[in-house]
């Protein structure tokens, strides 16, 4: 289903069309369970990108992104992406990276070749450039476009939209507690399941195989395994 | 995202009349007690994920002549929660990460280390060996340089008064179940293991998904 563009008040009537009676909730509550499993889902899936540019500077190995940008994902360097990296690797295989830029010579790159996270919003580059006043482009994750009663679109696959609500619904259902709470566990689930399809690193998480309850009997699944193996296993081992 | 949307959210959670988090009239919490679980909780993710890193300003340290404690012992910022990574720069602009090692290692390898200078920059550094707060570096060094740290810091310390949560708006919900966590495992009437045990495991799983974050995509 091609994406669309939701108001906050045609999610409030997809929310209600998902329960009966009369909620134990207000609408701000509901506003902050849908804009929770929106920040849960860009968290997960990197939904929402966008991308910035920097200059280089003379000799500069470190660079930090705008507050706007959540968590960085590609580095270009004059068009030419830059290989990850990462820090330890950096240390461990030239010690004196930190010294060296493209005019350094030897086996030093003429154009910086390699990018390392330091943290969400900061990065190294390696080598530096020696000239500056280059382009550096970041294509990263925006920070997530939350939903409020004053207005504004949210735009979203039809497929995505029912799995964020029953996370609101569970999210919502947290205050009640007991078995009301127990029962949209399946929900938080559901969410858990899409996010992992669109993000696989999810899925080699212990803790994400825990929260599935994937791990009751100390089973650790293998990489990209259905989870229709599960009861098969269980039965094997009883 | 402020503290007072963090408390607000909580609130609803557990049942109480919202208001920001200035009160909680059940008795069951005090504010001082929920506002100490968020903080401790958003020390512990900053810590376990490593997803914010600070660059300490440079710290002089002097050329071992003479020899003394003095020389190796390096004070650490008062605000660290966690040494990531310490780069020795020295004075003729050498420049080096000096990596995590022990007094047993240096031993081993570096005999002698601490009875004199080697002519060499410092190689590692030693954080449980040495004074709350301070790492000591060996060998000691032959030059005068800078050590700079790169290390988690402490958050801003939340007060219920409208200060920003130090982590993105995306990560705030893992700080609100980490202290819901704390809250419902309390002893007495608002005691609720089923729920704790949860919200544990939305903390952890948000734990993992900023360390997934910076690792990158598969």
């Amino acid at each position: 289903m091609p994406y669309q563009s939701y108001t906050w008040s045609e999610i409030k009537e997809r929310l209600k069309a998902r329960y009966e009676a009369k909620p134990f909730w207000t609408e701000e509550e509901a506003l902050n369970a849908f804009n929770e499993s929106l920040y849960l889902w860009n968290l997960c899936t990197g939904r929402w990108r966008e991308r910035e540019t920097l200059i280089t500077g003379v000799g500069t190995y470190l660079y930090t992104l705008s507050a706007n940008m959540v968590y960085h994902m590609r580095i270009e360097f004059n068009g030419y992406a830059l290989s990850p990296s990462n820090r330890e690797d950096l240390n461990n295989a030239r010690y004196t990276w930190r010294t060296e830029t493209t005019t350094t010579g030897g086996g030093v790159p003429t154009q910086p070749a390699v990018w390392a996270p330091v943290s969400l919003t900061s990065f190294y580059i390696w080598p530096a450039d020696a000239l500056g006043s280059n382009v550096l482009t970041a294509d990263g994750v925006a920070a997530t476009p939350v939903m409020s009663t004053y207005g504004g679109y949210l735009d979203l696959g039809e497929e995505h939209l029912d799995i964020l609500l029953g996370y609101a619904l569970h999210a919502l259902t947290f205050s009640k507690g007991g078995a009301y709470f127990q029962a949209t566990v399946p929900l938080f689930q559901a969410f858990m399941s899409a996010a992992a399809e669109e993000n696989d690193q999810i899925k080699t998480s212990t803790i994400y195989r825990r929260v599935m309850g994937l791990d009751d009997r100390g089973f650790k699944r293998y990489r990209g395994a259905s989870s229709l193996l599960d009861p098969l296993v269980q039965g094997v081992q009883q | 995202m402020i503290d007072q949307d963090l408390l607000e959210q909580m609130q609803f959670a557990v049942v109480e009349p919202p208001d920001g988090g200035a009160s909680w009239p059940s008795g069951l919490w005090t504010r001082d007690e929920v506002l100490d679980n968020i903080n401790q909780r958003q020390s512990k993710l900053l810590k376990n994920a490593l997803i914010l890193l600070t660059i300490s300003t440079p710290v002089a340290v002097t050329a071992a002549v003479p020899l003394g404690d003095n020389h190796t012992l390096v004070s650490l910022p008062q605000d660290l929660i966690r040494l990531v990574g310490a780069i020795w720069i020295g004075a003729n602009g050498n420049i080096r990460e000096v990596m995590r090692a022990d007094t047993f290692e240096a031993d081993h390898l570096m005999p002698g280390w601490d009875q004199g200078s080697t002519g060499i920059d410092p190689l590692v550094y030693f954080e449980y060996e040495s004074g709350t707060l301070q790492i000591r570096i060996a060998p000691p060094p032959w030059q005068n340089g800078t050590l700079t740290f790169l290390y988690v810091a402490q958050g801003t310390t939340m007060t219920g008064d409208g200060i920003a949560v130090t982590v993105p708006a995306e990560l705030a919900h893992v700080i609100k179940y980490g202290a819901l966590a704390d809250m419902l495992s309390k002893d007495g009437r608002g005691k609720d293991p089923t729920r704790a045990q949860y919200c544990e495991d939305r903390f952890q799983l948000g734990v993992e998904l900023a360390r997934i974050v910076l690792k990158g995509w598969a």
